[in-house]
């Protein structure tokens, strides 16, 4: 009974065992082969589901048949006890996958006794840790390992990767005749800290094409010449270990590199002192630095103040727009501030969205536009005025025509503010402004070449020489008005910073000087550096060539005198200086005007002749557009008005007869025909590339454009009427000592 | 010390553009700007008349006027020969493309957002080329990063021609129009072709000094000479 029972029990293990039996050879059938696929019968592993696979090693560089331990750590997702484990070269289920068909050498694996590529377990309980240990192939290169868990059942081929493989760089580069790369600076291991130099030398039989700086895997340098150095602030890494690695790729796609491990070890600073600290000092300064002011000044004035506040009835006229601001004048003021505001809107929208708000495009194919546009025009049409203005009042000083004494101050202020507006039009232009401090930092190197660079330093020259000019003269008054004017003697005050009585004749020197130079340079500056700016470009048909310069200090002082006659009409009206302002003034400068107009369209006759002659066909083209052309409705229109203003200027000198209205309304149409003679210049030549192969193009100013441009005008009259309301814009103590005396003649 | 330049086969060109095409997709250019252009024109009049095409790249002037007049230096001739723009430094102030008599500079008039031929379904531009990302002898010269506001042309492929290739254009013409090698180099290929054949300098007469040689007779100024295609409808930025 007994035996029969254990016969019985015998019988239903009988099966067990048999099923259990080739899992054993699984172990086999893996071994050495790379493969998955084999057969084990249908039941010698379970159901994998999702099991990990990482794999890990203490380093990912070997030399060339250096050892290497691989960790293979496998979790979750195995049902049973039985779990073969692989290492293989390639993911793909090939023979080639055993890591020695890759040059690698399985030296120890898992089981401890073994050097094959699979390691089975029959006692997996959800977790394992495996290590083999292997010799790195014998040649340069890069060599990945994979580990990937198998489930053999059915016989279909069933298995996980673990796909993120090691990565390992075997020897020093990528194969015979590679760069070789050592880091000479910093050593191995170093411990650093500040701003450390790497330096590193390659050899290579062929030519690098670069050398890539990395730390901790990121490129932070790259050098395509010797000496391959580095400048690293440490400070911008943590401090702890870093690796620092140098790798030269050569011409031929190989590479090599060299990698060191250093520590920085930086002080740790306190962070940077936050900014509302810095806002409430600076607040504070200025707080206290406006009540130290106020305090010296209510000192100064109390000392002053014994004196009696006359001021006679010339005075009060002539201080009209200090003394008193109707309604109209608050509302004139409004209106100014309102372009100036819709200016600055419109310039936001331009720099947000790019120059492509405006009509320019690049000149030749495909965009066949123009690459300027009214920007630059606006540039020099502000420029010959700024130019023409600072001429008029340094010939009033040196040429000493006091007749026209009157308008020197006003024509200096024009100058500064319309040289203002000559540079920022040339920003508005720009199409990266936030660089415009790279003109200063490279002016040294530039200055030799560039015309642009020499524009920039005319305007720089006359800004210093026309704000010197005006802020010296202007400080006797301020002086003497000091007292008179307790409204103003606060800001009138401090202008005065270091006056004494006595300088009078020390400043009447320098301005003396000043206004000589002024005279000297302009023939060098108007009629030179900016024309230049046009007259020395070749590449461009009709700019090149002599006349450029005559013609545009023609044009600037031209300009400058319309737009002086224009001010001081206007402001003679307003604040009625019909008896300081004699219509002398008018009739000189219209007789001027209609000289510099005739002579201007002389210029324009010389220039068109010589194109239409037998000029090369690309400056022929020019004139055709300008006389015949797309432009002829722009330029006929300019001579037209030009002519006109001459007949009209003229005629009221020789007929004796003279009209105020008449003469304002001439150099208002001058003033325009400029601007639009200037556009004349610049845009057709853009347009009519020199290369025949382009087509012409078209440039059509946008509504940003012309907002920009209006808006320079509407900042100019804003400026002027603040500084006209703040500053004596007429010689208040000049007027007094020159009362009476006789009119000089002007010469044109 | 090398100096790089071109010589283009005029004979051999068929205008099929694939240069364009090719320096386009290479140097990542949007919408609008052709750093290498073929020009398809009709030359003299009826009967006597023909279809002429001229590829059309900087022509990297050893005595470059735009390198002159450039206010900030953004534009410069490297050590090797070649002309190129210093993207970090540009003011965008276009002098440069003003006194360039070839038309070939290209300013970003707005942030790249369409591509020329193809759009691959995203705005910006198409790909990223990290070559263009690196810095060249210290500048940031290279095509493919095209800032708003800033001056962009060709680079000779600067970034191809570190690692020893040939630029885009030379690379891809099925024709083998574009010699591409070093000027100073008397056994170059390219030296070679200019030895050998006819060839011709575009407006030379100006005094640029062109590295682009034309191989070809050089273009007849009695002959008029009248573009094909007229592009600017189809490119609206």
């Amino acid at each position: 009974m007994r035996r029969a029972r254990a016969l019985l029990i015998l019988a239903f293990l009988a099966p067990i065992i048999v099923a259990i039996a080739p899992s054993i050879d699984a172990y086999q059938n893996g071994a050495g082969s790379g493969m998955q696929q084999y057969d084990c019968g249908s039941s010698c592993h379970v159901t994998l589901g999702t099991t990990v696979v990482v794999v890990s090693a203490p380093s990912l560089s070997v030399d060339k048949g250096g050892g290497v331990t691989v960790t293979v750590e496998v979790s979750g997702g195995n049902s049973g006890p039985i779990l073969g484990v692989m290492l293989v070269s390639l993911l793909e289920p090939v023979p080639e996958s055993i890591p020695t068909a890759a040059g690698w050498t399985i030296t120890a694996d898992p089981s401890g006794s073994g050097t094959d590529n699979y390691y089975e377990m029959t006692s997996y309980s959800g977790s394992a840790t495996l290590q083999w240990s292997l010799t790195a192939p014998q040649t340069d290169g890069i060599f990945t390992l994979y580990a990937r868990v198998h489930h053999g059942g059915g016989g279909e081929p069933q298995y996980a990767n673990g796909v993120t493989g090691l990565t390992f760089t075997v020897g020093t580069g990528g194969g015979p005749g590679a760069p070789v790369v050592e880091i000479i600076s910093p050593s191995d291991g170093a411990i650093v800290e500040g701003v450390i130099d790497v330096n590193a030398t390659v050899q290579s039989t062929v030519p690098i094409a670069y050398v890539t700086l990395q730390i901790d895997g990121v490129v932070v340098g790259n050098s395509t010449s010797e000496p391959f150095g580095w400048e690293v602030d440490t400070a911008e890494y943590a401090n702890g270990e870093h690796t620092l690695n140098v790798t030269a790729y050569d011409t031929n796609g190989s590479f090599g590199y060299d990698e060191i491990t250093v520590n920085v070890d930086n002080l740790v600073v306190s962070k940077a002192i936050p900014a509302w600290v810095l806002m409430t000092a600076g607040g504070i300064a200025v707080v206290l630095g406006a009540i130290a002011a106020v305090h010296f000044l209510r000192k100064t004035r109390k000392e002053a103040g014994a004196r009696e506040v006359v001021l006679d009835p010339t005075e009060t006229e002539l201080l009209a727009p200090l003394l008193h601001t109707s309604p109209k004048g608050y509302l004139f003021l409004a209106i100014s501030l309102l372009g100036v505001i819709f200016f600055f809107a419109i310039w936001y929208y331009q720099m947000a969205n790019g120059l492509v708000v405006t009509g320019m495009r690049d000149y030749g194919t495909p965009l066949m536009g123009s690459p300027w546009g009214i920007y630059i025009v606006n540039f020099i049409w502000f420029v010959g005025i700024a130019h023409g203005g600072i001429v008029m009042s340094a010939a009033i000083r040196v040429m000493k025509l006091e007749k026209y004494r009157p308008i020197a101050r006003m024509a200096e202020l024009l100058t500064v503010v319309t040289l203002l507006l000559a540079g920022l039009s040339i920003v508005m232009d720009m199409g990266r402004p936030d660089r415009l401090f790279k003109m200063v930092i490279y002016y040294g190197d530039r200055v030799t070449t560039s015309p642009l660079v020499w524009d920039l330093t005319v305007i720089m020259i006359y800004i210093t020489l026309s704000v010197a000019y005006l802020y010296l003269l202007m400080r006797e008054d301020l002086a003497y008005l000091r007292d008179k004017l307790p409204k103003f003697r606060m800001l009138y005050g401090l202008l005065l910073f270091g006056y004494r009585e006595d300088e009078k004749a020390k400043i009447e020197q320098i301005a003396w000087w000043i206004a000589l130079t002024l005279l000297v340079i302009v023939f060098l500056l108007s009629g030179g550096v900016i024309p230049w700016l046009f007259g020395l470009i070749a590449a461009q048909a009709g700019w090149f060539g002599a006349i450029q310069g005559p013609m545009y200090l023609n044009a600037a002082l031209a300009s400058a005198l319309a737009a002086v006659i224009v001010m001081v009409g206007t402001t003679r009206r307003v604040f009625r200086w019909e008896k300081h302002i004699s219509v002398d003034i008018f009739r000189g400068m219209g007789t001027a005007l209609s000289v510099l107009v005739i002579l201007y369209l002389w210029f324009t006759l010389h220039e068109q002749l010589t194109y239409q002659y037998s000029a090369p066909s690309s400056e022929h083209d020019i004139s055709d557009s300008l006389l015949f052309g797309q432009y002829a409705l722009l330029f006929w229109p300019v001579v037209a008005m030009l002519l006109g203003s001459f007949v009209y200027l003229a005629a009221s000198a020789l007929a004796k007869r003279f009209s105020y209205v008449g003469t304002l309304a001439a150099s208002s149409v001058v003033l325009f025909a400029f601007w639009v003679k200037r556009f004349l210049i610049v845009i057709p030549s853009l347009t009519h590339p020199r290369l025949e192969l382009y087509p012409s193009g078209i440039y059509f100013p946008t509504w940003v454009e012309y907002s920009l441009v209006l808006g320079t005008v509407a900042i100019a009259v804003f400026l002027i009427a603040v500084f006209v309301k703040l500053f004596p814009v007429m010689e208040v103590k000049g007027a007094r000592r020159t009362a009476g005396e006789g009119a000089d003649t002007k010469e044109a | 010390m090398v100096r790089y330049g071109m010589a283009i086969d005029l004979s051999r060109c068929m205008g099929c553009r694939a240069c364009v095409e090719a320096c386009k997709v290479e140097n990542n250019t949007p919408k609008g700007i052709f750093w290498m252009w073929v020009f398809r024109y009709e030359e003299g009049t009826y009967p006597d008349a023909k279809v002429r095409y001229m590829p059309r790249l900087c022509m990297h002037c050893d005595s470059a006027p735009c390198t002159k007049v450039c206010p900030v230096g953004a534009r410069f001739t490297r050590d090797d020969g070649a002309v190129v723009t210093d993207v970090e430094r540009c003011i965008g102030c276009r002098y440069c493309e003003v006194a360039c008599p070839y038309g070939v500079n290209y300013f970003n008039w707005k942030k790249p957002s369409e591509n020329q031929y193809y759009d691959w379904g995203r705005t910006g531009l198409p790909y990223r080329n990290p070559d263009h990302e690196i810095k060249y002898d210290g500048r940031m010269v290279s095509g493919g990063d095209h800032f708003v506001g800033v001056m962009g042309k060709c680079t000779f492929c600067v970034h191809r021609v570190a690692k020893g290739l040939k630029p885009a254009c030379a690379a891809n013409c099925p024709v083998n129009v574009f010699t591409f090698g070093d000027l100073d180099d008397p056994d170059s290929e390219v030296s070679k072709v200019i030895g050998e054949k006819e060839h011709f300098r575009l407006q030379a007469e100006l005094g640029t000094e062109p590295k682009v040689y034309y191989l070809g007779a050089p273009l007849d100024p009695r002959k008029p000479r009248k573009p094909l295609d007229l592009v600017r409808e189809e490119v609206d930025l």
